[in-house]
């Protein structure tokens, strides 16, 4: 009779190494067509891109760096609201370049708008997506359809948006998209649409309770 | 998976009007970007900073407006039929299939999309998380590729529901047990048998005058032979004269008692560093307790499929297993006993060895880490039985221990090592289970030796 044969004290390390590389089985989820998250978690990065290129990129020489840090970090980290930081960034640079409704100046740029309204919905949409999304996990093409579908009435309505407007300043009523009597009215809308888009828990003030009464009875 | 039995399914979350989902920090931030850059393109006159701004605005604020109330309804249960082939035994182990229920929350407004996100899971394997569509109730099912046997947990599942920047709460469903049957293997029909048969039928011949085995001897006639056992030729030769009646005698048959005695005390797994309890074992992996289960089944399914006598007994337990008995119905019992095996606790010392039948052959199906086993084995042997030592120690997977493990190793298998020898030295053979063509040639083997005859020189057997 041979017993085992005994193990010698050697090299830890390959062992290791080849224990962390050799993963335990799987839990498999059948009857389901889906994408790899790491798909989903990479998708902000490219749509971030995306709007960039259509965008332009702001901040002179620190701007691709910082884009591709920002880019990097909507990967690592999809649960920091760096999608929509960078997408306020980016419309700061479109307010800061000329306007992108000259059609007179830029023949293309209307087209270039559409393009940068739709890859800022995407970036933010899947960016939500991403920061539910676990980097070896599934996610159903299902999910990506309804998320689609939930995106397309605000798209529609903002490409719609822009076609009046473009027509409106091709037809010369730029000036009534300007003017100064149609700002304070915009301004007061947006305010009123903050203040019923913002939950009315934030609004109140929270009171701390008051103190029990000496007199009354635990 | 033999899954025989289950506990039920796991209950799931109740439904019923909850909370609002919450906003994710992500949803906040898309809706204060697009307030400031739809402030900024207003109150500066740029449209189209209003128009980058507008999907954000309106999808923040369809997503907060549309928020579900409540949790998903979440429940798991064994799947009726597991997928796969022989009941969801396949070569590479058991499959343990279950089917989740996921139902979206009471209350939803119309239109709006639910995804649950969901992270199934359970111990030995890696989770799976998934994000599914739940609009609708749906069932998903799902499985996994397991080598151990006994009461095994299915999975745990952990659910939210989750929106367009919006999240549900979280909920948990304890994961339902059932019961894997250990598989037996295929052993050859030649085992070991004991020096003495029990009873007067059987499918074995034994050593002492009967009928329905095969001849003895002849003998004289004399009262209370049959006269159809004359045999007439020897008589003739023998007794020319009729004077004497020579009758050929034949062996009796006989049943042999087996006694499987396995040892539930120990559970280890291949690698030494889970030995502890700390790290859970590989669910490919099997442990010293799975190939237990397996060696005792599979000697239990051999022997009853021979029409012997199978009892059970359990080293770890101070009470009567499974008493010996014949035929299908045993051997229900016994793979019932073996699925439920299991440590339990830390057992008193033995002062003596459990009481077997008169003649019992005897298995000792153990690791050997401790003495308990050997001595008993040896004590069994001292009293007469046959007595086989079924190794069931897991190979070992040595790679990647670091220098105290390995010497804590080294020191625990030479003293395993020298309790072996002295079980080979008090006349018990020792089979290794891991070794799945080496213990059936160990065991044709010992067969072979078991039916030697007094007087026959030990070389003949090879």
């Amino acid at each position: 009779m041979t017993g085992p044969a005994l193990p010698r004290p050697g090299l830890p390390w390959p062992g290791r190494v080849r224990r962390a590389l050799d993963r335990p089985p799987p839990v498999r989820v059948g009857a389901l067509v889906t994408l790899p998250g790491a798909a989903v978690r990479t998708a902000p990065a490219v749509a971030l891109l995306a709007c960039a290129a259509l965008a332009g990129v702001p901040g002179g020489s620190l701007g691709p760096p910082a884009l591709l840090a920002a880019a990097a970090l909507a990967v690592a980290r999809p649960a920091l609201p760096v999608a929509p930081v960078a997408a306020a960034v980016l419309g700061l640079g479109v307010l800061a370049g000329p306007d992108l409704l000259g059609t007179a100046e830029q023949p293309g740029a209307p087209w270039r708008l559409a393009g940068l309204v739709l890859a800022v919905d995407v970036l933010l949409r899947t960016a939500a997506l991403a920061a539910q999304t676990a980097w070896r996990g599934r996610v159903e093409r299902a999910v990506l359809r309804g998320t689609a579908r939930a995106a397309a009435g605000s798209q529609a309505l903002a490409q719609v948006l822009l076609v009046i407007a473009v027509r409106l300043r091709a037809g010369g009523g730029g000036d009534t998209v300007t003017a100064g009597s149609l700002r304070v009215p915009a301004l007061a809308a947006v305010t009123v649409l903050l203040l019923l888009a913002v939950p009315a828990a934030w609004r109140t003030r929270h009171r701390r309770p008051d103190p029990p009464s000496p007199h009354e009875r635990p | 998976m033999t899954a025989g039995m289950t506990t039920g399914a796991a209950p799931g979350t109740p439904p019923g009007p909850g909370p609002l989902w919450g906003a994710q920090p992500v949803l906040v931030w898309t809706a204060a970007a697009g307030m400031v850059l739809l402030a900024l393109g207003c109150v500066t006159g740029r449209a189209d900073v209003v128009l980058v701004a507008v999907p954000a605005v309106l999808g923040a604020a369809r997503a907060f407006g549309t928020r579900p109330r409540g949790g998903l309804d979440v429940s798991t249960r064994p799947a009726a039929e597991p997928p796969g082939q022989n009941g969801g035994q396949e070569p590479g182990g058991s499959v343990l299939a279950a089917v989740v229920r996921v139902a979206p929350p009471a209350e939803v407004p119309a239109g709006i999309p639910v995804t649950a996100r969901l992270r199934i899971s359970r111990p030995g394997h890696q989770p799976a998380e998934v994000l599914v569509d739940a609009t609708r109730p749906r069932e998903l099912p799902v499985d996994a590729r397991s080598v151990r046997t006994g009461r095994q947990p299915l999975y745990r599942v952990e659910h939210q529901g989750v929106g367009q920047g919006v999240a549900g709460p979280v909920g948990r469903v304890a994961p339902a047990q059932v019961l894997v049957v250990p598989r037996a293997r295929r052993l050859a029909d030649d085992l070991p048998m004991p020096v003495t048969l029990r009873g007067l039928t059987g499918q074995h011949a034994a050593r002492r005058p009967g009928s329905g085995g095969d001849l003895r001897d002849v003998h004289p006639f004399s009262p209370g032979d049959s006269p159809r056992q004359v045999d007439w030729k020897v008589t003739a030769r023998r007794s020319p004269q009729l004077d004497e009646l020579w009758i050929r005698r034949t062996t009796s048959l006989g049943e042999a008692v087996v006694a499987v005695v396995v040892d539930s005390r120990d559970d280890v797994g291949p690698d030494p560093t889970t030995w502890s309890g700390v790290r859970a074992v590989r669910a490919d992996d099997a442990t010293s307790l799975d190939l237990a289960r397996e060696a005792a089944a599979t000697l239990a399914e051999a022997y009853l499929g021979g029409g012997d006598r199978v009892g059970i007994e359990d080293l770890g337990v101070r009470r009567h297993a499974v008493r010996t008995g014949t035929g299908r119905r045993q051997l229900d019992r016994v793979l019932h006993l073996l699925a439920g095996l299991q440590p339990e606790g830390e057992p008193p010392e033995r002062v003596r060895p459990p009481r077997l039948a008169a003649g019992a052959f005897v298995y000792v199906v153990s690791t050997f880490l401790d003495p308990e086993a050997a001595v008993i084995a040896s004590t069994w042997r001292r009293a007469g039985h046959g007595v086989v030592a079924v190794d069931v120690l897991p190979r070992l997977a040595t790679a990647g221990l670091d220098a105290r493990h390995a010497l804590a190793l080294r020191l625990v298998l030479l003293q395993r090592d020298d309790l072996l020898a002295d079980l080979a030295g008090a006349g018990v053979e020792v089979v290794r289970w891991t070794d799945e063509a080496g213990s059936a040639a160990h065991l044709r083997l010992i067969a072979r030796q078991s039916r030697r005859r007094p007087g026959t020189p030990a070389g003949a057997l090879r």
